[in-house]
């Protein structure tokens, strides 16, 4: 074979740096993990030796099956995409409706609304578990989806509002008003311009509410304990008792819980870098 | 920018959103059922009584068993059993009865009951178990316990089973070492020096210095100089005067002089003490037979025994029993229908499923004596126990909490370290419980 | 924080319109539909966090124990005055700004540069971004259990390996000694949500168009120069909002110290909100634990208003 272009040598050769780079980066974050895989992939009895195993000696599905045929974690997969899924969705609604208000407009209060979006995050949420479990009571949604999906909203909008502004105001208005110009309505402007361009950052606070939402424990234990609506999360609580650590369990638990996201991001993740081109405003 | 690809963004996004809009107003009107008064279910007369409560194995059925059978043998009452993690419980609990809606009855922690009961959530129970014929079956501890430890107080919750602390040991380090059953505190120390070996990463005992660890410390200064050395007449604490300090200076010199505990020891919960046995990182340890089965399915059943505590310079033995209980809430909905439930639970047939079942003590000396207990070591070995084993002192008090899960496990670093004296730290721990 | 205004960028005008819109039709609309447009956030968070918050303030002047329900009284500044006059207090915020300030900029750090490694197109990027992604995908209670187990003083995996190359002899009990406590906890906090930062930035660094870049190329720039006069003003204020809302969220959590070491030991791991939890939830003084959750807002409302201040000057 001929030898390579310069240019071809120049991008292999980049490319190895940029693995080199990778390398680590990749290792120190799935590191941990791993361990917890193997755990999940060991029977009970051979989680905690010495000296300790890398590899496992035996290796074993039980803990999984356990999950799925002893527990219903079916119906816990199902019903944490439920809360998780509605919550981003209404999270993300109401929070790009805020979002657009203070990036596109100039109003009187609008440094104090977005203060109070800071403030609010500032409150630790131990303190409110009792009266968020008074009002579900009262408005008698407790122990339904609604509950976790509208608490998980009241949580992440502060934030994500705050995100999605300077995703907001960080694309040129131009293009927005020249769209109107033509005839556009403002809404018509917004969804047929700024929402195309703004896509990374959409997803971006998208992924956010779901990944809290999905992962969220305390007010899951507080106010939907019902089989029929119980997130993963909660069930993963039950492994942890008063006297012991399930690890096989838990480990198998933690991996279930944590893949589907991943699997969601790849999938999605073309919508991510979707903006790479559409965002190259001249 | 490609006018082609904006658009089929714009639809997906669209699309996409009309999905979720659609699937959140959907989703929020899918029941779960919702509470707030348990009502009736379908049949007119019916009770549906709300309870609550924990297991240790989640993948267990044996609470909704025997609710059915509670269920078919009475037909105006309907339990429906919500089992959640044991860490939700509580907090739980806080919010319902502060909200005016407690479950009819719950599974209750020793821990918690003298902070509800302050609260004047609970029913008192006197009235009807004492009607109830059998009531002697009951080990006189267990009722003491759902008393919190004060014969004249009201029986705040009703007793359903219990757990016995005693000594696990290793027989194979100990044959090894020449070594046999700790019998005496002194046995107890000398073994933990001979089988300590620190190149190998084996230590002698396994002490348990975080969270919940002040009951092993509390057993041992009881042990060694009875309960008085403990706990005054007045229920106060007195383990802290100087008098008593001797058996602070037992319990620290285990890793200050005797140095047969391992490093981690001022940060080791529960789930390394048993980790620590597994893995053969201790010899001994103290806890309940709640761990057997793990630990004889780790090591081996010829690996692993337990002995009772062992018995201080006096001869006497003292130990802790922990009782597991069920309260009936004042503001629930029937207390009776709910003391149904909660002795039935009590009853020697629930009680003999459950404990065969979920691997507690049964709490009735008839069930006890039951060959399946007789013969099972451990169990055995904790039944035998029972003549010297007692409610933790200071349960009953408001800073019960925050000696067990704040001051101990943040000052047995310093304390086994030997940055802090035994007096200053008996002197910490008795201030919360003063 | 005024939204922006990015430097060096002039051709690009962002931010609210400094003129209103030429047709006078839309004029009494426009006034009124900010606030329309605001008002679905302000009613939720309102209704479901901001009422209890509120509710929170009062019990902060009130003497309010969930043992004696019934005997709350009003008790003006007391809870402040015990909280200020508490050496915990000052313990636990000294922590709380240790635990930000190592947390915050190791994240930031580490997230910004996988980020702009996530943002070049080479094969096989979907494996980086997938696997960087993952830290932050695990539940926190599985986080924090995990690293206090990699981290046992007897059964770690952290402290085997160290024995194997050789570098200690025996197991180092990082999480009972009050000195490296502080720092393994840092560190897996880090671990957790470093990917929140790599996320965001790309985010930021994927609005940029990149015939800058290939402008300032041809223009003979090295990456290092690229980066610091295209890369950084573009993305600098999502940097500035990621980070701000980073302090907060830090300063407030606490489920990967309590699970790892509740806060120990002898207290060095104490953040405030372990002192708010603790309070609350163990000691029942709602009242008390109300008004140190006060006094952190008090303080990170400083805190951020010193921040947007600088960020003003640097502008």
């Amino acid at each position: 074979m001929a030898t390579a272009s310069p240019a071809a040598a120049r991008r292999r050769r980049s490319i190895v740096v940029i693995w080199l780079l990778a390398l680590p980066v990749i290792l120190l974050s799935l590191g941990p993990f791993l361990w917890l895989l193997k755990t999940s992939l060991v029977p009970e009895s051979r989680i905690f030796v010495r000296p300790l195993e890398y590899l496992p000696s035996t290796v074993t599905l039980e803990n999984f099956v356990m999950l799925f045929e002893r527990m219903n974690f079916f119906g816990y997969f199902a019903n944490s995409f439920v809360v998780a899924l509605g919550s981003t969705a209404l999270g993300l609604i109401i929070s790009m409706s805020s979002s657009y208000a203070f990036a596109r407009f100039r109003f009187r209060g609008r440094r104090f609304f977005m203060t109070l979006f800071l403030v609010i995050p500032m409150f630790p949420t131990v303190l409110i578990l009792i009266p968020i479990y008074d009002i579900m009571r009262v408005t008698g949604l407790l122990n339904t989806y609604a509950s976790l999906i509208v608490a998980y909203s009241s949580f992440t909008i502060p934030f994500a509002v705050w995100m999605m502004t300077g995703y907001f105001a960080a694309l040129p208005v131009e293009m927005e008003e020249a769209a109107r110009v033509d005839g556009c309505s403002r809404f018509g402007a917004f969804v047929r311009v700024l929402l195309p361009t703004a896509v990374p950052g959409i997803s971006a606070t998208a992924l956010y509410i779901f990944i809290v939402s999905w992962n969220e424990y305390t007010f899951a234990a507080m106010l939907a304990q019902d089989e029929a609506v119980r997130t993963l999360p909660v069930a993963l609580q039950f492994f942890i008792t008063e006297f012991t650590v399930n690890w096989g369990l838990l480990a198998a638990g933690g991996v279930i819980v944590s893949l589907p996201v991943i699997l969601l991001f790849i999938v999605l993740q073309r919508q991510l870098i979707a903006g790479l081109t559409a965002g190259a405003v001249k | 920018m490609s006018a082609q690809k904006t658009s089929i963004s714009r639809r997906t996004l669209l699309r996409g959103a009309g999905l979720a809009a659609a699937g959140t107003a959907l989703s929020a009107c899918i029941p779960g059922p919702g509470t707030g008064g348990g009502g009736s279910s379908g049949g007119s007369q019916k009770l549906r009584l709300r309870y609550w409560a924990w297991v240790d194995d989640p993948t267990s059925r044996v609470l909704s068993d025997l609710a059915d059978r509670f269920n078919e043998n009475h037909p105006s009452i309907e339990v429906d059993v919500e089992l959640m993690p044991a860490s939700a419980v509580y907090e739980r609990l806080l919010a319902a009865i502060n909200a005016g809606d407690p479950p009819d009855a719950s599974a209750i922690h020793v821990n918690n009951v003298a902070d509800i009961a302050a609260m004047g959530a609970l029913h008192p129970l006197d009235q009807y178990f004492d009607a109830m014929p059998d009531k002697d079956d009951f080990v006189p501890t267990a009722v003491l316990g759902s008393r919190l430890g004060d014969e004249s107080a009201p029986l705040h919750t009703m007793p359903w089973y219990g757990l016995v602390s005693y000594l696990y040991y290793r027989p194979d380090w100990f044959r090894d070492a020449g070594l046999p059953e700790p019998r005496t505190t002194d046995d107890f120390v000398s073994a933990c020096r001979a089988v300590t070996d620190p190149a190998a990463g084996r230590y002698g005992y396994g002490l348990r210095g975080a969270t919940h660890g002040h009951i092993h410390y509390f057993i041992w200064l009881a042990t060694l100089g009875g309960l008085e050395a403990v706990q005054g007449p007045d229920g106060a604490p007195v383990f802290h005067q100087p008098e008593h300090i001797a058996g602070t200076d037992w319990f620290l010199d285990l890793a200050r002089t005797h140095q047969v505990v391992p490093p981690t020891a001022s940060g080791d919960g529960f789930e390394q003490l048993m980790n620590n046995m597994k893995a053969g990182v201790t010899g001994t340890a103290i806890h309940h037979i709640k761990s057997s089965e793990t630990l004889v399915a780790a090591l081996g059943a010829e690996n692993i025994r337990a002995v009772p505590m062992p018995v201080g310079p006096s001869g006497r033995r003292w130990t802790e029993f922990g009782p597991s209980m069920n309260a009936v809430y004042a503001g629930g909905q029937d207390p009776e229908a709910a003391w149904e439930w909660v002795s039935y639970l009590a009853s020697p047939e629930a009680m003999r499923i459950f404990c065969t079942e979920d691997g507690g003590l049964p709490v009735r000396q008839s069930v006890g004596a039951d060959p399946y207990f007789q013969e099972n070591p451990f169990a055995k070995v904790s039944i035998d126990s029972l003549p010297d084993a007692y409610l933790i002192p200071f349960t009953e008090r408001p800073g019960y909490a925050r000696l067990a899960e704040q001051t101990w496990p943040q000052l047995t670093q310093p304390a086994l370290a030997g940055e802090m004296t035994s007096a200053e730290f008996a002197g910490r721990l008795a201030e919360d419980v003063r | 924080m005024s939204a922006g205004a990015t430097a060096g960028v002039a051709s690009r005008r962002t931010g609210p319109p400094a003129a209103p819109v030429r047709r006078a039709r839309r004029r009494p609309r426009d006034l009124l539909l900010p606030y329309l447009l605001l008002l679905p956030a302000c009613g939720i968070v309102a209704l479901v966090v901001a009422f209890p918050i509120v509710q929170s303030i009062g019990y902060s002047l009130h003497h309010y124990n969930l043992r004696e329900p019934d005997n709350a009284y009003f008790s003006g500044l007391d809870n402040y005055i015990r909280a200020l006059t508490d050496e915990m207090f000052w313990r636990a915020l000294r922590a709380t700004a240790i635990w930000v300030g190592a947390v915050l900029p190791i994240q930031f750090v580490i997230g910004m540069a996988i980020a702009v490694l996530m943002n070049r197109a080479f094969p096989g990027r979907l494996v980086l971004r997938a696997s960087v992604l993952l830290p932050w995908v695990v539940p926190s209670a599985v986080v924090a259990l995990l690293w206090r187990w990699l981290l046992d003083g007897n059964l770690g995996v952290i402290n085997d390996l160290l024995i194997r190359v050789g570098i200690i002899d025996t197991g180092i009990p990082w999480l009972n000694d009050p000195s490296t406590a502080m720092a393994v906890v840092v560190i897996a906090m880090t671990w957790h949500g470093m990917p929140f930062f790599a996320l965001m930035l790309l985010a930021a660094l994927q609005a940029v168009p990149a015939e800058m870049y290939e402008a300032a190329h041809l223009d003979g720039a090295s990456a290092l120069q690229r980066f610091r006069y295209i890369t950084w003003p573009s993305i600098i204020d999502t940097i500035r909002t990621t980070t701000l809302l980073r302090i907060i969220w830090l300063a407030n959590s606490i489920e990967i110290i309590w699970i790892m070491t509740a806060g120990g030991p002898n207290f060095a791991t104490t953040t405030l909100p372990v002192v708010t939890f603790f309070e609350a939830v163990r000691g029942l003084d709602f009242g008390y634990a109300s008004a140190v959750s006060v006094l952190l807002a008090l303080i990170l409302l400083a805190v951020v208003h010193l921040y947007v201040r600088q960020m003003r000057k640097d502008d």
